[in-house]
């Protein structure tokens, strides 16, 4: 993306989200409201200035490249893998996610090769997540939810 | 000053805190082997499971993890032409070619030496200036402790993000998530959009690790690899030679630490800017200079030495005044805070066995990473060996446990989880994630600070007057402008040396 639409966008974004925000204030009293509101003020102003030198920077070829060296299928992926993650620890069990997550990362992380590496993958997972179990259950006594697996 | 020493001798000939401490020194070590991985992403992945062990038992351990993510870098620098952290980069100019020429041992004792050195360096400088400069913060009152705030978060906008409005914005953000919640004064709930959960406003640390870690582990998709290292094999009887070579290279060795430690008094510069100048400042004194980046011993020694006096260096404001000197102070100072401990005269007053014997401790520190150092090196040339996939598998899965183990909270994880998506892309479009972190931890203070004056200002006759008119908001008032218009003049002057490129 040229840095140049990025910043247009993220000015924009940034002072529609500002004034939405300080919509959020209205019903608060002088005390509560002054300082968030002078910060959403602040967001308001310099995202401004963010636009006017973009504005400035006309025939830029400034590029951003959001996932350049991170490909997009993988990053949305291992994203998703990890939200699946943070809700299965509360509804499946803290370690037969973990046990999941870690295996189903390595496996997306493994490129072409993904079968040769499956038995270390698998290895991996079942170490971390004994270690786990042994550290944070055993030893730090972390309660974990009570969900419907271990 | 309450200070007891035996309460510090006591404290640090413990054998269980020596044990932390050391754990915590291998932890940091590993973290900074492993290219990709920082010592902020360890003292922000740590800081969860020190919260059961007293205050100054956990500053300790995070303190080792610091300093030793600060050699740990060093490592990949010198076997494998990779930086493990960015203030390692200088490292691979003369480490790698060193190991090339088959000095891989040499070169990896130079930069034990020097950044144990460096080190204590930097920990003295820290003992004897942090009583002055704890003095100069008693005359700081609520509007200063505002302006002190503004000044740390313009600095860390500057140099973290290299944009300085981008920063800014980052800034403000950070410092508008420490206002989510019920508002202190008058009860009202913030941008809490109906949310129960979010009543008692955004919960620091698993912000500070989902801003640090997550992104890591998700830029760790694209690096992949690992296991690039061949056999290293040590052999004995080089440490001794290694030590008198060291020697012979004192001033430059002297030289580097003063400017580890100038640099890292400089809020937000950190270990990465300080290393270019203490490399360029040694080739420039130096009768040869020819010679560097082609694998000589002061190529490793000004580096190594000046980013381990970056750790005391930084910490000198950090625990005078709350201003952190690079990314893992900042995260160092949540740690602070969480454990009840405000930086400034008060900490050294009220706390003065937690902060002396942890200042003490970044000797014993420094002196267990030797010794893990010259003996675990070949244990630590395997974390390279590591493949990445497995890595960034563990930073997510230990991440969330961090989480959720400070309080057995599901909103914890969910905060880390969004911080650590926004985080990336905050990364990815130059906001950098230092300043948003800054901004929520110095939140309260310069909301307190902010409030407190309106009302002492206001009862006084003029709330504008007292909150510009005091000579010390005034001098952070100055400092702020100064640190905008350098960072301003940086940006742009960076702009002008890129266009040619």
């Amino acid at each position: 993306m040229n840095a140049r639409t990025a910043d247009f966008i993220i000015a924009a974004l940034i002072s529609l989200g500002s004034v939405f925000l300080l919509g959020q204030l209205q019903d608060i009293p002088r005390e509560g409201y002054i300082f968030p509101g002078i910060l959403l003020y602040g967001m308001i102003f310099c995202s401004a200035i963010l636009f006017f030198r973009a504005l400035l920077k006309s025939g830029s070829k400034e590029t951003i490249h959001v996932f350049k060296d991170v490909p997009l299928g993988k990053w949305m992926v291992v994203v998703t893998i990890f939200i699946l993650y943070v809700i299965g620890i509360f509804h499946i069990g803290f370690f037969t996610s973990t046990f999941l997550v870690s295996s189903a990362i390595t496996l997306v992380l493994s490129g072409e090769h993904w079968k040769k590496a499956i038995p270390g993958n698998l290895a991996f997972a079942i170490s971390l997540t004994i270690l786990f179990y042994l550290f944070f259950a055993k030893l730090m006594m972390v309660r974990f939810p009570d969900a419907l697996f271990f | 000053m309450g200070f007891d020493p035996w309460f510090t001798i006591s404290c640090l000939t413990d054998p269980v805190n020596l044990l932390l401490m050391s754990a915590g020194a291998i932890f940091g070590i590993v973290m900074g082997a492993t290219p990709g991985l920082t010592g902020t992403l360890g003292i922000a992945l740590l800081l969860p499971f020190t919260f059961g062990l007293e205050p100054v038992v956990s500053l300790l351990m995070l303190g080792s993890v610091y300093c030793g993510s600060e050699y740990g870098g060093s490592i990949p620098a010198i076997l494998i032409n990779t930086p493990g952290t960015g203030a390692a980069l200088c490292t691979t100019f003369d480490g790698y070619k060193m190991a090339q020429k088959g000095m891989a041992q040499e070169a990896l004792n130079t930069a034990l030496i020097v950044s144990v050195f460096g080190g204590f360096f930097g920990t003295i400088t820290l003992i004897f200036l942090s009583i002055p400069l704890a003095k100069v913060s008693m005359k700081f009152g609520a509007p200063e402790q505002f302006w002190l705030a503004i000044f740390a978060l313009t600095i860390i906008a500057g140099l973290a993000s290299g944009n300085v409005v981008k920063g800014i914005i980052g800034g403000l953000f950070g410092l508008l998530l420490s206002t989510v919640g019920m508002d202190p004064v008058t009860g009202y709930p913030r941008f809490t959009f109906g949310t129960l959960q979010l009543m008692g406003g955004v919960e620091i640390i698993p912000a500070l690790i989902g801003l640090f870690a997550i992104p890591q582990a998700l830029l760790l998709i694209s690096t992949g690899g690992g296991g690039q290292v061949g056999g290293f094999k040590p052999k004995r009887g080089l440490f001794l030679k290694t030590f008198r070579i060291v020697l012979k290279h004192f001033r430059v060795l002297i030289q580097s630490c003063f400017v580890g430690l100038v640099v890292g008094i400089m809020p937000g510069a950190g270990g990465n800017v300080a290393t270019f100048i203490a490399y360029n400042e040694a080739k420039r004194f130096s009768k040869n200079p020819e010679e560097y980046g082609t694998g000589i011993y002061e190529g490793i020694i000004a580096p190594e030495a000046c980013n381990n006096a970056v750790v005391g260096g930084a910490q000198i404001p950090l625990l005078t005044l709350g201003i952190p000197g690079s990314p893992p102070a900042a995260v160092l100072l949540g740690a602070l805070m969480v454990h009840g401990l405000q930086p400034g005269f008060k900490l050294f007053a009220q706390h003065g066995n937690v902060v002396f014997t942890y200042m003490i401790g970044l000797f014993v520190s420094n002196i267990l990473i030797l010794i893990l150092g010259s003996f675990l090196v070949r244990g630590f040339v395997r974390v390279l060996q590591v493949p990445r996939k497995f890595v960034a598998a563990a930073i997510f899965c230990l991440a969330t446990v961090g989480a959720y183990a400070i309080r057995s909270a599901s909103i914890d994880v969910i905060t880390m989880m969004t911080a650590g998506i926004l985080g990336f892309f905050l990364i990815r479009f130059g906001f950098g994630v230092a300043p948003v972190a800054l901004g929520l931890i110095l939140g309260t203070m310069a909301e307190e600070g902010f409030k407190l004056s309106l009302i002492i200002g206001a009862a006084k006759g003029s709330a504008w007057l007292y909150f510009f008119n005091r000579p010390p908001s005034m001098i952070l008032i100055a400092l702020t402008i100064a640190s905008l218009i350098y960072s301003l003049y940086q940006e742009k002057k960076k702009k002008k040396e890129d266009i040619p490129k």
